[in-house]
This record gives C-alpha cells, sequence and structure tokens, in this order.
C-alpha cells in the first residue's frame, strides 16, 4: 500500500489583497521507504503542500478541496487531537531555518526531551538514554546534549533538528529546505546523514527543495511543482535527464552543473504568474516558448505516461524529444 | 583627475599589499578581568591584484572574510595595516576630490536586491541617486540613465517616476541594482553573492547580464561567492580563501580541473552533481571549521587537513607561485 497519497489538493491564503490560490489540484504519492523530492522556485507551493501534509499551517490557510491519506486514513478528516498523535510519531518536520527552529534559551536536551515526554510512555532513565542515542545518530557528542542552541555551529544545529524529528521514531520525515542555509560542506555532509539514515532505519522522506542537484544526489523520484501546480513526477533519473515539461527542460538548463562541461545558461524568461488570479490554460504557458493557443485556453491535466513510470501536465508532451532539442534555441 | 599616474596598462587597477584587517570580538566577563582584547583576524596579510578587464572571483565558505575583503577594496573599512592602491593611488592617500572620483569609478552590487533599493524611493529616484551625490551634469543624466538600463537590459521596463521596488520580482531589481551600480560608469565593481537570493531561472538571466556588461565595458570585476559554479562562470581567475588567509589562487578552470590545495579538492568534491550517476565518495575533510578568535597555528586548515604533519603546524605555509599562474600555500604541494 501506498505510505502517502494526496489527491487533487487545493489550499488558499487569505489575506488583505485577496485569496491566493497558493495550491490547486496537487496529486502525489509515495511508496514505504521513498526519497521524494519537491522541486519548484519561491512561490510554487512547495512549503505549502509540505505544511499541509504535517498539518502545521498558518492561521489564514485553508484547505478547499482533497484528500491527505496516510496509510490509507484521510489526515484531513482528523481532529487536532487525533493530527497530533500522528504527527512526530508518524511523520516528522524538518524546518529550513535551524537557527529559528529551536528555543535560545533552553537547554538542547530539555527541547528534546520535552518531545520525548509528552508524547511517550519512557520513564525518564530510557529517555535520557534515548537522548545519547539520537545524537550519536545525528553524529554529535552526546556531551553537548545541556549545552545550549547558541553553542552549536549551523550544521549541527540542523543536525539537532533532525535529531528532534526522529525522536518518536517516525516512518517519515518532511524536510524544508534541510541544506539551504548552509555552507557548501556542511550542506554535504548533512545530505549525507540523511542518505546513512534512511539506509540505517528504513525512513521515508519528502525534500523540499530547489536545487536540483540536490535532489539527484539524495531522492529516488522526483516531483516538480509550478504555480500551485505539479507540472511533472517520476524517477529522478528520468525527470532530471530527460525532462518531458518544458518548465523542467527550463530548470535543469538554468542549473549550473559543476561536474558538467560548462555550457551558456539559459534563464527562463518571465516570472510566475500572480496566484491571486492565475491564467486560464496551462500556467506556464505565458513563459513556455512552446506553448500554443490550446495551451493558453486548456489546462493539462497531470497524465501517465505509456509506460507509466512517469506523469506529466502538458499538452505536447509527446513531443517532448523534439522540444527538449528545440529549448536551447528557443525563445517565448 | 589630477591623482591619476600614467603607467603602463600591464599595471593593475586594484592592488592589495600585505592587507590586513583586525576586527575587536566582544569582551567577556572575564576577558575585562584579565585585561585581554579578543580579535578575529578577517584578513591576514593578503596580497591581490586584479588587471583592467579582469573578473577576479573570490571563493570561500561564509565567516571567512571574503566580504570582508571586498568592503575594503571599496574603502567601505579601513585596513589594519597594510596597503590598498587603486590605479596606482594609495587609499590612504587620497584627497577629498580624489576619493570622490574613487567612488565613481568602483561600486558595489549587494547581496540582497530586496534590501538595496530604498522601498520609499520611485524606481527612477533610486538610479538616478548616485548621478546627485556624483554631482554629474544633469544635462547627461537622460542619456546615462538609458545606457545603464540597456546595459541591464531593463530598456522594457518603463514608468520609472510611478514605479517602486516592491512592484518589481527579484531578478527584475537585481538588474536595477546593476543598472544603478553602473550609471556612473565605473571601472571596477565588487558583486557580493550577486544571485543567491534569486529563483533558479532567474539566475542564470542576472549571471548573463554580468557576462555581457562586463566584457562590453571592460571593467575589473571582483565577484565574492561561496558558489563554485558562479565563480566558474564569470571569473577569468580564482582566489580560494579559508579563515582570512589565501590558500590557493589560479585561472578558474585549471584550479576547478586539478585543485592543488586540499581545502579546494574538498570544496569541490562537496558540490553534488545533476547527473544521478555521481561521485558520493567521503569528501576529504575533518571536522569543523575552528574558533575565529584562536586559529590553529600554522597552517590555519591543518586540523582539518587529512594529510597534515608536524610542519603544518609549526610553519604558516606562504602562498608561493607553483608556475602557470597558480599560487598555492600548502606544505605537501
Amino acid at each position: 500500500m501506498e505510505l502517502l497519497q494526496v489527491q487533487d489538493l487545493a489550499l488558499d491564503y487569505r489575506s488583505h489583497r485577496g485569496t491566493v490560490h497558493a495550491l490547486d489540484g496537487v496529486s502525489l504519492s509515495m511508496a514505504p521507504g521513498e526519497m521524494l523530492g519537491l522541486v519548484g522556485e519561491s512561490g510554487c507551493g512547495k512549503t505549502s503542500l509540505a505544511r499541509a501534509l504535517t498539518g502545521v499551517l498558518p492561521a489564514n490557510a485553508r484547505i478547499t478541496r482533497g484528500q491527505i491519506l496516510w496509510r490509507g486514513c484521510d489526515l484531513l478528516t482528523l481532529s487536532d487531537a487525533e493530527h497530533r498523535q500522528l504527527r512526530w510519531r508518524e511523520f516528522a518536520f524538518v524546518p529550513q531555518s535551524a537557527m529559528n527552529a529551536l528555543n535560545p534559551v533552553q537547554r538542547v536536551s530539555m527541547q528534546l526531551m520535552e518531545v520525548l515526554r509528552e508524547r511517550s510512555t519512557l520513564e525518564p532513565a530510557q529517555a535520557s538514554e534515548r537522548l545519547g542515542e539520537l545524537f550519536d545518530q545525528v553524529g554529535i557528542d552526546r556531551k553537548r546534549l545541556p549545552d545550549y542552541p547558541h553553542q552549536f555551529s549551523g550544521g549541527m544545529r540542523q543536525r539537532i533538528s533532525i535529531a528532534m524529528a526522529l525522536a518518536l521514531q517516525p516512518q517519515l520525515l518532511i524536510a524544508d529546505e534541510p541544506v539551504t542555509a548552509l555552507d557548501v560542506i556542511v550542506q554535504r555532509q548533512i545530505l549525507d546523514l540523511i542518505v546513512e539514515l534512511r539506509q540505517r532505519l528504513g525512513l521515508s522522506m519528502i525534500m523540499v527543495t530547489h536545487d536540483v542537484s540536490v535532489v539527484a544526489y539524495v531522492c529516488d523520484s522526483v516531483v516538480v511543482m509550478y504555480a500551485g501546480q505539479v507540472v511533472e513526477q517520476g524517477p529522478v533519473a528520468e525527470v532530471l535527464e530527460k525532462p518531458l515539461h518544458p518548465y523542467t527542460m527550463g530548470l535543469t538548463r538554468a542549473f549550473p552543473d559543476l561536474h558538467q562541461e560548462i555550457h551558456t545558461l539559459q534563464p527562463i524568461e518571465g516570472s510566475p504568474p500572480d496566484l491571486r488570479s492565475p491564467p486560464v490554460g496551462c500556467r506556464f504557458a505565458p513563459r513556455c516558448p512552446f506553448a500554443t493557443d490550446d495551451c493558453r485556453r486548456q489546462s493539462p491535466g497531470l497524465v501517465p505516461t505509456a509506460d507509466a513510470r512517469r506523469q506529466v501536465a502538458c499538452l505536447r508532451a509527446a513531443e517532448a524529444d523534439v522540444l527538449r532539442a528545440q529549448w536551447s534555441t528557443a525563445s517565448p | 583627475m589630477e591623482h591619476r599616474i600614467t603607467l603602463t596598462s600591464s599595471s593593475p587597477l586594484v592592488e592589495a599589499v600585505d592587507l590586513c584587517k583586525r576586527f575587536d570580538a566582544p569582551r567577556s566577563l572575564r576577558d575585562w578581568l584579565q585585561g585581554r582584547r579578543p580579535r578575529v583576524s578577517a584578513a591576514e596579510s593578503l596580497n591581490l591584484r586584479i588587471a583592467r578587464g579582469e573578473s577576479l572571483g573570490l571563493l570561500g565558505e561564509s565567516g571567512c572574510g571574503k566580504t570582508t575583503v571586498g568592503r575594503l577594496l571599496l574603502d567601505l573599512i579601513k585596513p589594519t595595516s597594510g596597503q590598498l592602491r587603486f590605479d596606482g593611488v594609495d587609499y590612504s592617500r587620497f584627497t577629498a576630490a580624489g576619493r570622490l572620483q574613487f567612488r565613481r569609478r568602483a561600486q558595489f552590487v549587494f547581496q540582497n536586491p530586496f534590501d538595496a533599493l530604498n522601498p520609499r524611493f520611485t524606481l527612477k529616484r533610486s538610479l538616478m541617486e548616485p548621478l546627485r551625490h556624483a554631482r554629474i551634469a544633469p544635462e547627461e543624466h537622460a542619456e546615462r540613465l538609458r545606457l545603464a538600463l540597456q546595459r541591464a537590459q531593463l530598456s522594457r521596463l518603463t514608468h520609472l517616476e510611478n514605479t517602486y521596488a516592491h512592484e518589481l520580482s527579484g531578478g527584475q531589481l537585481q538588474r536595477v541594482a546593476l543598472a544603478r551600480a553602473l550609471i556612473l560608469s565605473p571601472e571596477f565593481i565588487v558583486a557580493d553573492e550577486p544571485v543567491s537570493m534569486l529563483d533558479v531561472s532567474v539566475r542564470a538571466g542576472i549571471l548573463n547580464v554580468l557576462r555581457e556588461v562586463q566584457a562590453e565595458l571592460g571593467l575589473s570585476a571582483l565577484y565574492i561567492s561561496h558558489d563554485l559554479t558562479l565563480v566558474r562562470y564569470l571569473c577569468q581567475r580564482t582566489i580560494v580563501m579559508y579563515l582570512g588567509v589565501f590558500v590557493e589562487e589560479g585561472p578558474t578552470a585549471e584550479l576547478i580541473r586539478q585543485p592543488l590545495h586540499p581545502y579546494t579538492r574538498a570544496l569541490l568534491q562537496a558540490v553534488p552533481s545533476t547527473r544521478v550517476n555521481q561521485s558520493r565518495a567521503p569528501i576529504p575533510i575533518l571536522g569543523g571549521v575552528p574558533d575565529a578568535l584562536n586559529p590553529p597555528s600554522g597552517c590555519r586548515f591543518r586540523e582539518r587537513c587529512p594529510q597534515a604533519n608536524a610542519r603544518c603546524a609549526s610553519e604558516v605555509p606562504p602562498l608561493r607561485d607553483v608556475g602557470t599562474g597558480r599560487r598555492v600555500a600548502c606544505h605537501q604541494v
């Protein structure tokens, strides 16, 4: 059975300047043990999706339709109390900025202990042993448990938030840009830790990121989002090396790879649409070099490919091989 | 112009000799009692030259001192010791007029375009502000504005007089910031992480603009970044910095193809590829960045270096020439 399934999820934010349709008809599914990358640019809805999954949305957010099925059970029908039972224990959230996620005036051990004691029946002695184990798992010396957050470096703090997420042995970690604010070397060390934890603990993970190379390094499959919708999903190797959607083509061409020959980077012209009044038809059409009149009228649904390994939302997906070859010379 | 000295074209536009900058660190109670003044050395005996038309990359992780170097070169902060020269003139010998001249000829492009422009100014006012400060004749203003916008590829942007920064996207804002830096026709620009705040799809556009502007105007540029791909894309030559010292320098392509310093090697290996089939071998580096207040003796990288030996602890490795324009500060090379 699928571990997690999202079906036709839509989410709005109400603000004094209008309603922002942050997610519109998002569907995805993931199998146990899978490492799923969620990529897209700022404002594409990837963080909103991650937050909706963990049930930690801001007060002005409203889910207007859809389902989030956790092992077949719809999370959106649960009460707050029931949701809280699942959070941390079944799935846990690793926030983007570990700097702000920890309480600066409380010892790290206290903060971890709080998660453990509130939600489990461990005896104090067992709980403190568990804290030690958690620090071992993320590669920090146990002796540093009583330290305060400011005594740790950025990379260590990110390790601590991973340890906290792991406290109640969840099946799924949802990490929002876990390495974005970190230096190159620390970033790599955290990625290696994530890969190691996954192998050792059999974790599933959703990794929200804008960084194509992070996805290539750690993920098995990838969901590409644009303007609140999923435009393409499938196994990482296939999606990154033979993208079917023009947006994915653009994203991979715009992203430099240090380990490949240098080539002229190509920006995607224009900017994402205003999600208070998204365009009719394909939302990428205004920036797409291959858009036709049909694209501007008709909204392409997410359709499986012939081999059923991938899904893509593009009316011209059948011509993807040709479009990919043309991308370098085309301009909108 | 009376301060310009005529020099041969091979002389660098910007030059730093033995440049040092130390900052006072916050003093703890114990420091007070013991009369100690802890100091962080953010730049330690640095030598650098930027030729006319050359783009130099300054690569390093946060806290290594790279931004300090940029601010020193633009005379925004004063060095603790050492010399800085622009077009042959020592910064400490600038007259008031000479300093004003320097401020026209050298410009800064900031990291965060959202903070770099005054939100209460119209774009036109933001763009024209440098002209006013530099006392450029009003009849030149329109033409300079047109040129700067064209160079930053913003010609399509209209209604500058009633548009504000919040109405633009990040990519457009960074182009406005660049246009503002170019409006005085500078000869030297320092760009500190010029694209790190921008989305992937617009980054490429800004990098291309920078590349074209620099080639077209023959600008000298210092690009400060942690991003190896940016430096590779924009810079002919690159310096790698670690904890306030330069550890390696060379033509960018060579340095990336065959890094000599163990730190450069680790940095390169740490960057993941966009291909699924890539090396996942552990990176050759130990531990974390040491305390900048108490850097290790000898080579500052030695505690993290897998090849360090006794000599590395006792002797500071000088940045020495190893041929073909490359310099490296390592006893093992």
